[in-house]
């Protein structure tokens, strides 16, 4: 039995249904990552788990405890906000402290785990300070340290990094895995960036509108998109539309030009339009001849640091093609060239309808 | 570079402090004429020896502070509760709270006095009616006061935050709210107080030996005391003013010396 059980959980605000029916399953000690475009429902599914919405139907099981009505005061769940809210009026030991004091904790036990928190955190030396005297990120680490402390079941944590600046979002969401590992507890983590669940996470939830897109692991998150929305949401994607030249054997006609899917269709598809996806990084440009060749012209050129990004004009259509900022390796060609973009049958997804 | 304030700019300063201090300045060298042809604080020494001075001064700074302290008890967890679960009876509140600049504080008095002179309920010689009646007066600004505390401050995630490490809600609206909204509770019972010192009518008419009535009397029977009189509550406003200052000035001290990092 998993540790967290959502099932059949359901959230309607008047007319409009916000989570449809949702089952899940969170493993103990797993890190799951909640991830969609705003208001698909990720932070209603949080809020429902914490206490702080009461679903309209299904229930909620941690450990095997039903919780699902259970006040927010006494379900041990720690939470982390995206605005902090540490209190303003308690120093940063007062903060990490204030749930071990409620739970009437004898002052040398909350003393000692508030360093021990303090320590975990690398901010021994703020103990006295007062929340306005520090940088968010400090701010989001005492919140983190805070809601910690209390040793909850789960940590929930509401798009902790969206109000940072992106050096420190990166350290910082180092710094959660780190510790979530460190400590153990099973934590779910809702985004709105892909890259921030694809690199922290077990397993990603994708959701948009109320709905499971898809549940896996990052790498299949990523290579194998059971939906177009999660293939377009996920990375960066190009989508042509072709036509099945030959169903059987997954040739596709791109306007004048042909090539090969690893798939098979139906027969009675011939002749029908299928949309295909393609990751810029699949597709490299004149060099190692590949099985499917489409022949272009590079419209523009953008360096993106580690890579650069080309757009290739095929049969009027842009294509992103990623080629590794390395001219020892190739010659990167310029604005204008004609050139060849190469990729495998098995790099292309065909996505479902 | 410094931008030096324009001669309209002055003109107006100088003129606005003057429509302010210009009486006061009058009203205090008045109150020095009590002895003809000297000047000297004779009014006031009359003023502090008066005994019914500093017995319904006590008074109605007895009935301040009970007002101040039943209003924000009833104020401070219904204003709270609004902001948290019903924002749009919020409005209505708000609405509710400006009744008394409409309805003049006589309306008030002489409607406590018919509905509570007679059975079932009797209320009309209990001070309670009185700070309640004061309640209603200093409902506005207590209101307002708790608003704009609450405004300033992130009442729905603090509170969920508290929640989620076990807190229930007494706990909560002490531990969390209130200190984060005391420097909009001491203006508000700096606003409620000042109020409630200078009231007349409900005290008047309830028949209390309060402060108002009595600066009331002393203007209809003597000359040089209720100017000498206008200057003390004056300066004890002002007071009490300092002390509010000096409390926000506390909070302040707090200041950033963390900087961003």
């Amino acid at each position: 039995m998993a540790f967290i059980e959502l099932h059949n959980l359901t959230k309607q605000f008047g007319p409009t249904t916000v989570v449809s029916p949702l089952n899940l399953a969170v493993e103990r000690g797993e890190f799951l990552s909640v991830l969609g475009p705003s208001g698909c429902g990720k932070t209603t599914t949080l809020r429902m788990i914490a206490g702080f919405e009461a679903p309209s139907g299904g229930s909620i099981k941690i450990d095997g405890a039903d919780i699902t009505r259970t006040p927010p005061s006494k379900r041990k769940i720690g939470i982390v906000f995206q605005s902090y809210a540490l209190f303003p009026n308690m120093s940063v030991a007062q903060n990490i402290g204030y749930g071990l004091q409620i739970a009437k904790l004898s002052k040398q036990a909350i003393q000692q785990r508030v360093d021990e928190m303090l320590a975990i955190i690398h901010m021994q030396e703020f103990a006295n300070r007062y929340p306005h005297q520090l940088s968010g990120g400090q701010q989001q680490r005492v919140a983190l340290a805070r809601a910690l402390a209390i040793r909850p079941q789960v940590l929930l944590l509401d798009e902790p990094l969206s109000a940072l600046d992106a050096k420190i979002r990166v350290s910082l969401r180092q710094d959660i895995r780190a510790i979530q590992r460190e400590l153990g507890i099973t934590a779910i983590y809702v985004t709105h960036d892909q890259e921030e669940a694809l690199s922290l996470s077990d397993r990603v939830l994708i959701m948009q509108k109320g709905e499971v897109e898809q549940l896996g692991t990052p790498a299949e998150i990523y290579n194998n998109p059971k939906t177009s929305f999660v293939a377009q949401f996920v990375g960066t994607l190009n989508t042509l539309e072709a036509t099945l030249h030959d169903a059987k054997r997954g040739i596709l006609q791109f306007g004048s030009q042909q090539f090969e899917v690893s798939d098979s269709f139906d027969a009675a598809l011939q002749g029908t339009t299928v949309q295909v996806a393609l990751r810029p990084e699949r597709l490299s440009l004149n060099g190692a001849v590949s099985q499917n060749q489409l022949h272009g012209v590079v419209k523009e050129q953008m360096l993106l640091g580690p890579i650069v990004r080309f757009h290739v004009e095929v049969e009027q259509h842009l294509l992103f093609v990623d080629v590794f900022n390395d001219t020892n390796v190739s010659r990167l060609p310029n604005r204008g060239e004609a050139v060849v973009v190469n990729f495998a049958p098995h790099d292309c997804l065909v996505l479902a309808r | 570079m410094k931008k030096r304030p324009s001669l309209i700019a002055w003109l107006f300063i100088v003129l606005g402090t003057s429509y302010f201090l210009l009486p006061l300045i009058a009203t205090f060298l008045f109150s020095l004429r009590a002895k003809k042809d000297t000047l000297g604080f004779t009014a006031y020494q009359r003023v502090f020896e008066d005994s019914s001075f500093y017995a319904t001064f006590r008074f109605s700074a007895l009935m301040a502070l009970l007002t101040i302290i039943a209003s924000m008890l009833l104020l401070v967890p219904t204003v709270y509760w609004a902001y948290l679960r019903h924002p749009r009876l919020h409005r209505l509140i708000e609405l509710v709270s400006l009744m008394p600049f409409v309805i003049p504080p006589i309306v008030l008095v002489f409607g406590l006095i018919k509905s509570y002179s007679r059975p079932p309920v009797i209320l009309v010689q209990s001070r309670g009616l009185l700070i309640a009646g004061y309640m209603v007066l200093a409902l506005p600004y207590m209101y307002r006061a708790i608003d704009a505390g609450l405004r300033a401050t992130n009442v729905k995630t603090l509170t969920e935050a508290a929640q989620s490490l076990g807190a229930g809600w007494p706990r909560i609206i002490w531990q969390v709210i209130v200190p984060n909204i005391r420097g909009a509770l001491v203006n508000g019972a700096f606003l409620t107080f000042a109020t409630v010192l200078g009231e007349l009518t409900l005290a008047q008419y309830l028949a209390w030996p309060a402060f108002g009535p009595y600066l009331a009397r002393i203007s209809q029977n003597k000359a040089y005391e209720p100017a000498a009189l206008t200057i003390i509550s004056f300066a004890l406003t002002w007071v009490i003013f300092g002390i509010v200052l000096l409390f926000n000035s506390k909070d302040q001290q707090q200041t950033q010396f963390g900087g961003t990092h």
